[in-house]
């Protein structure tokens, strides 16, 4: 039995209890044939724990006990689960820690969160498992609360405003018994943020089998009617909901995903899914090529990098220099190296590395300059891609001020 | 092989038990696709496979089980755009899930219809994920297995069975 403690709030007034009630609207007159829950924590791993053990573990939602979590995040991007992080964000961006990434176990595509971006999980049956009611409900809700906001639910189960801009990115993971649909829904978040976070830093060169996401252009609900705000998007949805399955009075239920203590088992939970295995390891197979010319005496030569990795570990890999920079010898030894090592970019640099350090000692090679050459290559595509982000980044930001709103291209499913 | 060929006559007595209880005894037969040439095969064929209640089938030929999901389950589904599916060598449990399929936007889970180890994973699905739907009980089949325990078959349904449970969801 999943007994919710933590604090409870009155949707249709302002009180608000603390502590831990006994019941914690489950058993006798509380108990109603839906629930509704809202996280405190802003942690995208945290969240999607909690996901997984309502999914999993909680009884209510095992009885087929209709459940709304709410839930917000600080700025990370979520892609889906057969997705490759490489394809559908800025990876070294992501890396310098703008923003976290994660994984989820849903289907679908890429999307941003922040603190501007309210998202809702709808649990059901297998059975009673309906994204386009759900969809149906959240526009009616939000059509009562904002009049002023024309939302519409299109084929592919996004919501649009005024029929043209996406608000929401839908997904669902279907279990045998239980299933769930979750959404997004964009209320104020950072669309300059998004857009930089939300642009491949491997463009060209990565062939893959992967969902890729559809990209299309959002805008916040705010830009349309600056009496939006995530609160009250939460309490119109919340509200609609409890109406619409019948009840008169209703409740959410705060509750903390970090408490092991309420959801036994959610900590591993969340250590799995916050794990380079889930989030990086579990990307499907996938080939990156990349290709760059370093000066050489007033020359340029190329240099081709291919490598295919599986299960996040590199498979195969396969790199031509030119023969008078690097020994065959060397060359095995550096693919060599790189065969069975996760793909990192600290793992592919620290195996060149190595392999000077190695050339040194063995001075097997007597120019390390070359060496050098081939690190400095990689800098140099380093450098190009910095650039390039910049440059996008001006255009970018000269546009939004142009057109006087927040909104810009968000990669999503 | 030399032990298949001792577990045939046994499994079939088994099958003929099962049988005479709950099911007509040509399909516990079709199990068996050797004991069954010099009948007509198609019926039999296809009263072999067995499906779970989550709308997987698993059919049983010399030991290996080939496992898909029904034309209900492919038609619900949609589009299948991905298959994630295990790797060689894995061990999957009874009633365990193994992977999913994606359609538009949702993960569906796969769940294993019997026990046993992943022998060979459909390499056609990675490039044509959309066999799934084409053609679901054949070039779109997921994975073939070995089985652990022949009894877990009888706790699956034939075809027929499979067919009134899928009506009574429809209702």
């Amino acid at each position: 039995m999943h007994r919710s403690c933590s604090r409870r709030r009155e949707l249709a007034g302002t009180t608000q209890r603390d502590g831990c009630p006994s019941d914690a609207g489950h058993k006798g007159g509380a108990r109603t044939g839906f629930r509704i829950l809202q996280s405190v924590s802003t942690d995208v791993h945290e969240n999607l724990a909690l996901e997984d053990w309502l999914y999993e573990k909680d009884d209510d939602v095992q009885r087929r006990r209709r459940t709304l979590l709410l839930w917000r995040n600080g700025p990370c991007v979520v892609i889906g689960r057969h997705q490759n992080p490489w394809a559908e964000c800025d990876v070294r961006l992501v890396r310098s820690g703008h923003a976290t990434l994660a994984r989820r176990r849903s289907g679908g595509g890429t999307v941003y969160h922040d603190l501007g971006n309210v998202n809702l999980t709808f649990f059901s049956s297998r059975t009673g498992y309906d994204r386009a009611s759900n969809l149906r409900s959240v526009v009616s809700a939000l059509g009562d609360a904002f009049p002023r906001l024309a939302l519409t639910v299109s084929p592919r189960h996004d919501l649009l405003l005024d029929g043209r801009y996406k608000v929401s990115g839908t997904a669902a993971k279907v279990g045998g018994k239980v299933a769930y649909h979750h959404l997004t829904l964009l209320g104020s978040a950072d669309t300059i943020a998004m857009s930089r976070l939300l642009k491949s830093s491997h463009t060209n060169g990565l062939r893959s089998r992967a969902t890729a996401s559809v990209p299309a252009q959002v805008r916040n609900l705010c830009d349309a009617d600056n009496s939006v705000s995530c609160e009250a998007l939460s309490f119109a949805i919340a509200r609609y909901y409890a109406t619409q399955h019948g009840g008169a009075q209703h409740i959410i239920e705060m509750v903390d995903p970090s408490d092991e203590t309420t959801f036994p088992g959610i900590a591993k939970l969340h250590d799995e899914l916050s794990g380079w295995e889930w989030i990086y390891g579990r990307t499907p197979e996938f080939t990156i090529e990349q290709e760059w010319n370093v000066p050489d005496d007033g020359d340029e030569k190329r240099i081709t990098f291919c490598l295919h990795v599986k299960r996040g570990q590199i498979q195969d890999c396969k790199l031509h220099v030119p023969n008078e920079w690097l020994p065959t010898s060397l060359l095995d030894a550096l693919i060599h190296s790189l065969i069975g090592v996760p793909f990192w970019p600290d793992n592919v640099f620290l195996a060149l590395v190595n392999l000077k350090d190695t050339c040194k000692r063995t001075e097997e090679v007597k120019h390390n300059w070359e060496i050098d050459l081939a690190i400095k290559g990689i800098f140099v595509l380093l450098i190009q891609l910095i650039i390039h982000f910049l440059i996008n980044y001006i255009i970018l930001k000269k546009f939004v001020r142009c057109n006087g709103g927040g909104f810009g291209m968000l990669l999503a499913n | 092989m030399a032990s298949c060929r001792v577990l045939r006559p046994l499994v079939a007595a088994v099958l003929f038990r099962v049988g005479a209880h709950s099911r007509p005894p040509w399909n516990a037969m079709s199990l068996l696709p050797s004991l069954c040439r010099g009948f007509s095969t198609n019926t039999l064929t296809a009263a072999a496979r067995k499906f779970t209640d989550k709308h997987e089938w698993v059919l049983v030929e010399d030991g290996i089980g080939t496992v898909g999901i029904s034309h209900f389950a492919q038609e619900s589904l949609g589009d299948v755009v991905f298959c994630g599916l295990p790797e060689v060598g894995d061990k999957l449990h009874f009633d365990g899930e193994f992977g999913a399929l994606e359609s538009v936007k949702a993960a569906s889970e796969l769940y294993a219809p019997i026990s046993g180890t992943v022998q060979e994973v459909n390499a056609a699905l990675a490039e044509n994920p959309a066999l799934v739907n084409h053609s679901c009980y054949d070039e779109g089949w997921l994975i073939r297995m070995t089985v652990d325990d022949l009894s877990e078959l009888d706790t699956l349904m034939d075809e027929q069975d499979y067919e009134k449970f899928v009506k009574s969801i429809e209702e």
